[in-house]
C-alpha cells in the first residue's frame, strides 16, 4: 500500500513539474535577444563588492552566514561564504559562463554537496545567461525570456528596469529549480526541487 | 609622495619591531594563570573583522559575550544582523532569525572544538591546552602569545592566533587567528565588566 503511494506521489510531482514547463513553454518567440549587461542587470558589480546575509539548507543541514560578491579582474567574479564566527566555508570562482570550487571547507567537500551549491549558484547569479542569443516570448501580453542550455531548458520573468523578478530551470522537462528575485535583488530565494532538497535565502546588506 | 610612503613604511616597521621576546615567560605564565583563575565572570563588547585577503573586502560585525565559569558562554552579534551561539557546559545552541540548533557538545567533534577554543580564548589560557607552540611577546602596551597550531587538522584551517594581554594582564584586549591563505579574523574586546554576577538563565536560547 505504501509503495502505492510513494509511486502516486512521484506521478503526481512528475506531472506537475511538466506541467509547470508545458505551461512557460506554450509563449510565443517574438525575436531573439543577446542577453548583456545592457538589457539584464547583472547582480555582482563591475566593481565594488556586495554582500548578503546568506541561509543555506542542503541534505538536512542549515548554514548561515555572510556571502561577498566581488569581481576581482577582468573576467573573474567570487563568490566568498563565510560564517559569522568568520569561518570561510567556500569560495567559488566565475569566468565566463563557468563556475568552480576554489575551496571548500573540508566537512563540506562532499561531491554531492559541492555540485548543488555550485549548479544552484552558477543559477542565482545568471552565470549562463550572458552573451547568449535567448528568444523573447510572449502570450496574453506577458512576456517571458527563454534560454536552451544544453538539455536545461531556463525561462526568465523580468520587473521594472534591466532586474529579473522570476527564474525557472527545468532539466529537459522537469523542475530543477525556482528562484525568486525581489527589491532589485535586495531579497533572493532559491528553491530546488527533486531529490536533494536545497533551499538558499539571500539578504542583502546595505553597509 | 616618496617621503609619505617611506613615513608609513618606518612606522609599520616600527610596530612590529617594538614587540620583543619576553624574557621571563614564567612570571608572564603566572600572571595569566591568576588571572584565568581569578575571573569568574566576563562581559565584554566586541567587534570582529573578517579579512578576506583575495577579494581585498572586511566583513565586520559587533556585538557582546558574557562568560560564566564553569563553561557557560553567551556570544551574541547585534551588527550586521543578530545571531547567537550560547554554550552551557556540554550544550550548545545556536540561533539565527529563523531556526534555534540545539547540540550536545559530546556527540559533535566540531562543536567540541569550537567550545575548547572559544572558551579558553576568552579565559585566556589557551596556552595551557597543548595544542598550540607557545612565543611570548611584549611592548610597551601589551603582552602578545603567537599561538602555532600542531595538530594536522587545526593547521589546515588555523596557521596562528595571536592573544593580546593588557599590560596589567586583567583580561584579553585582542586575538588575531591567522589562516594559511593569509585570510585573518581580528577580534577586539571592550571589556565591560568582571565578576559581576551573571544570572544561569541567560545561557540558554529558545
Amino acid at each position: 500500500m505504501r509503495h502505492y503511494r510513494i509511486i502516486f506521489l512521484l506521478l503526481s510531482s512528475l506531472l506537475l513539474s511538466s506541467c509547470a514547463y508545458h505551461k512557460l513553454a506554450s509563449y510565443k518567440k517574438q525575436k531573439e535577444l543577446l542577453i548583456t549587461s545592457d538589457n539584464l542587470k547583472p547582480i555582482i558589480p563591475g566593481n565594488g563588492a556586495i554582500k548578503y546575509k546568506a541561509s543555506i539548507d542542503v541534505l538536512n543541514k542549515h548554514f548561515t552566514g555572510t556571502i561577498v560578491l566581488k569581481q576581482t579582474d577582468a573576467e573573474t567574479k567570487h563568490l566568498v561564504f563565510v560564517t559569522e564566527l568568520g569561518m570561510r566555508m567556500f569560495d567559488l570562482e566565475m569566468k565566463g559562463d563557468s563556475m568552480k570550487p576554489v575551496f571548500v571547507f573540508d566537512p563540506l567537500n562532499k561531491p554531492q554537496m559541492v555540485n548543488a551549491l555550485v549548479r544552484n549558484f552558477e543559477t542565482i547569479l545568471l552565470v549562463n545567461w550572458f552573451n547568449k542569443n535567448a528568444e523573447i516570448r510572449e502570450k496574453s501580453g506577458k512576456v517571458i525570456v527563454y534560454l536552451k542550455n544544453g538539455k536545461h531548458n531556463m525561462f526568465l520573468k523580468k520587473g521594472e528596469d534591466l532586474f529579473l523578478t522570476e527564474q525557472w530551470v527545468f532539466n529537459t522537462h522537469k523542475k530543477e529549480s525556482k528562484t525568486i528575485y525581489s527589491d532589485n535583488y535586495g531579497t533572493i530565494k532559491l528553491k530546488q526541487y527533486g531529490l536533494v532538497k536545497l533551499y538558499i535565502e539571500l539578504e542583502k546588506i546595505n553597509e | 609622495m616618496k617621503k609619505i610612503i617611506l613615513l608609513i613604511f618606518i612606522s609599520q616597521f616600527g610596530f612590529a619591531q617594538n614587540f620583543k621576546t619576553v624574557k621571563d615567560t614564567s612570571a608572564l605564565k603566572a600572571k595569566i594563570e591568576a588571572m584565568s583563575k581569578t575571573v569568574n565572570s566576563i562581559e565584554s563588547d566586541f567587534t570582529q573583522e573578517k579579512n578576506l585577503s583575495i577579494l581585498s573586502e572586511k566583513i565586520i560585525s559587533k556585538g557582546n559575550f558574557k562568560f560564566k565559569k564553569e563553561n557557560m558562554l553567551r556570544w551574541e552579534y547585534s551588527t550586521p544582523y543578530k545571531y547567537l551561539i550560547v554554550i552551557n557546559k556540554d550544550k550548545i545552541w545556536i540561533k539565527d532569525d529563523k531556526k534555534t540548533q540545539k547540540y550536545d557538545m559530546n556527540s559533535n567533534k566540531v562543536f567540541k572544538e569550537i567550545n575548547d577554543v572559544m572558551m579558553s580564548c576568552v579565559q585566556g589560557n589557551i596556552f595551557k591546552s597543548g595544542k598550540f607552540k607557545v612565543a611570548y611577546f611584549e611592548n610597551e602596551k601589551y603582552y602578545k602569545l603567537e599561538l602555532i597550531p600542531l595538530q594536522k587538522n587545526m593547521k589546515e584551517s588555523l596557521k596562528k592566533i595571536n592573544m593580546y594581554f593588557d599590560k596589567s594582564v586583567t583580561s584579553v584586549s585582542k586575538l588575531d587567528m591567522i589562516e594559511p591563505n593569509e585570510d585573518y579574523t581580528t577580534l577586539d574586546f571592550n571589556l565591560k565588566s568582571q565578576n559581576a554576577p551573571l544570572q544561569d538563565n541567560i545561557f540558554t536560547a529558545k
